[in-house]
């Protein structure tokens, strides 16, 4: 299940906040090769990090380990695109609303992955973000993404719209868009991966051992 | 010269912003044709192809949703069954990035079966293109890919016919959908023993978890099993699928 870890709650949660950054790293930096990311302490924690984020974890059954995760940052305060990669918008305005947020760090441990190409909790990450979002009151997302990532969007019905031309960084192909939270978009996004039970755990009893695994 | 080159680059991306939008107004797959025509002429492209990509070994032309090449390319490359040979349907299975069929070509030592396909694209006029690889979110594979004899690549170009690309696939697939030109006699729809046993799990109305239990697998075996049926299918849920399986005779039930 896609557990819900923010300022209020990340007590809780200090140990699986704490094993996603060496997941971050260990992704990103070790497989993926995005160098500029690299720490000593093999924690991939940047300076969006902190109390305004929102962190989705996707955690095993015993909630102890973290199979995948995702993190959005309000676009009212700094944010990647708008510090980053303000060049990214370069059509159309910087997103910046209350009820946009930016979603980065978007990823699966490599065991997690399955072959097929296609991929359970990366189907259940996607569900999750339009259903806590929705929940939330968020309207769109703002992400700063490599182009192949959208037709996955498209085809989830996330309507993606692109904010300007992609740009070369690191010799990566990288480009700003938006995508739209709606029912419609969950809808489909359940409908295309056969997902169809809520899968976002907000509140969390500290004591027992295993969430309930079927909400509806 | 640097302000000359910007000046140029913005003017595409506005050019590329507002085919954009023009793209994504199309409601016939004509439309589409003229209007992402039109946006390649200007970077030298005498045709183009947006076509989902099956394996090697498969009939290409039941899986083309716009054709844009000539009849007579067209029309020799299927009859040649070049698909099969093709190093660029073959370096678009490889890469998630657009590329230049010359600097593929430039790369690697093509075998003559492979030269002979760009052999021929040359003398009908196609001495280079630029092949952008779709991967959609089931695994699907498809391409929008385009030629011409001598190809102008400003700054930005790239950048641009990528992401229009990207938008004329989708609306080149949605109105393939709607025209209800499916798959010819499929025989990309095979499925594997273990798809269709699993499938038949489905159709019984078992969950991932069951089926794992009763084939002996993890319940993401059965999910990935169901979701390649799902893809064979182009359905968009299993229940669909199942339906498509038990309707070509793939599966049956009694």
């Amino acid at each position: 299940m896609l557990y819900v870890v923010n300022s209020q709650n990340k007590r809780q949660f200090t140990d699986q906040l704490e094993e996603s950054f060496r997941v971050r790293h260990q992704i990103y930096v070790e497989e993926r090769g995005w160098n500029d990311l690299r720490k000593e302490d093999q924690r991939e924690v940047d300076q969006f990090d902190n109390d305004d984020a929102i962190y989705l974890l996707f955690l095993d059954e015993t909630r102890s380990r973290v199979l995948g995760g995702s993190r959005l940052i309000p676009t009212t305060k700094p944010h990647l695109m708008s510090e980053v990669f303000p060049n990214l918008a370069s059509m159309r305005p910087l997103p910046r609303a209350p009820s946009i947020y930016e979603w980065t760090r978007f990823y699966v441990v490599e065991e997690a992955r399955d072959s097929h190409r296609t991929c359970r909790v990366a189907d259940m990450i996607m569900c999750g973000v339009q259903e806590y979002c929705l929940g939330e009151g968020i309207t769109q997302l703002s992400i700063v993404t490599e182009p192949f990532w959208i037709p996955r969007f498209l085809d989830a019905g996330w309507k993606p719209r692109p904010l300007g031309l992609p740009i070369k960084h690191d010799g990566m192909d990288v480009v700003g868009i938006t995508v739209e939270i709606s029912e419609e978009a969950l809808a489909q996004t359940r409908a295309t991966r056969d997902q169809y039970d809520p899968v976002v755990v907000r509140g969390v009893e500290p004591s027992s051992s295993r969430a309930a695994s079927s909400v509806h | 010269m640097n302000w000359l080159l910007e000046m140029c680059a913005d003017r595409i991306e506005s050019d590329a912003f507002e085919t954009l939008e023009r793209v994504q107004r199309c409601s016939s797959a004509a439309e589409v044709y003229d209007a992402f025509g039109q946006f390649l002429c200007q970077f030298g492209f005498d045709g183009f192809l947006i076509t989902e990509m099956p394996p090697a070994g498969f009939d290409l032309a039941p899986h083309v949703m716009l054709n844009g090449w000539s009849q007579q390319w067209y029309d020799q490359y299927m009859a040649a069954q070049h698909y099969n040979h093709d190093p660029m349907a073959k370096h678009t299975r490889q890469s998630t990035s657009p590329f230049l069929w010359s600097e593929v070509a430039q790369s690697q030592t093509l075998s003559p079966r492979a030269r002979r396909v760009m052999d021929e694209a040359a003398q009908i006029g196609l001495n280079d293109g630029f092949s952008v690889p779709l991967h959609g979110a089931l695994g699907q594979l498809s391409c929008v890919t385009m030629g011409g004899e001598k190809l102008e690549f400003p700054p930005r170009a790239r950048e641009a016919i990528y992401l229009i690309s990207i938008y004329a696939h989708e609306k080149a697939k949605l109105h393939r959908e709607e025209s209800g030109a499916r798959k010819g006699p499929g025989g990309e729809r095979r499925l594997t023993q273990r798809e269709k046993e699993i499938l038949i799990w489905v159709a019984e109305g078992k969950t991932d978890s069951e089926i794992g239990e009763i084939c002996g697998i993890s319940h993401e075996t059965a999910y990935a099993h169901v979701r390649s049926c799902t893809n064979k299918f182009q359905a968009s849920n299993r229940t669909q699928a199942v339906v498509r399986a038990l309707l070509s005779g793939e599966i049956k039930l009694f």
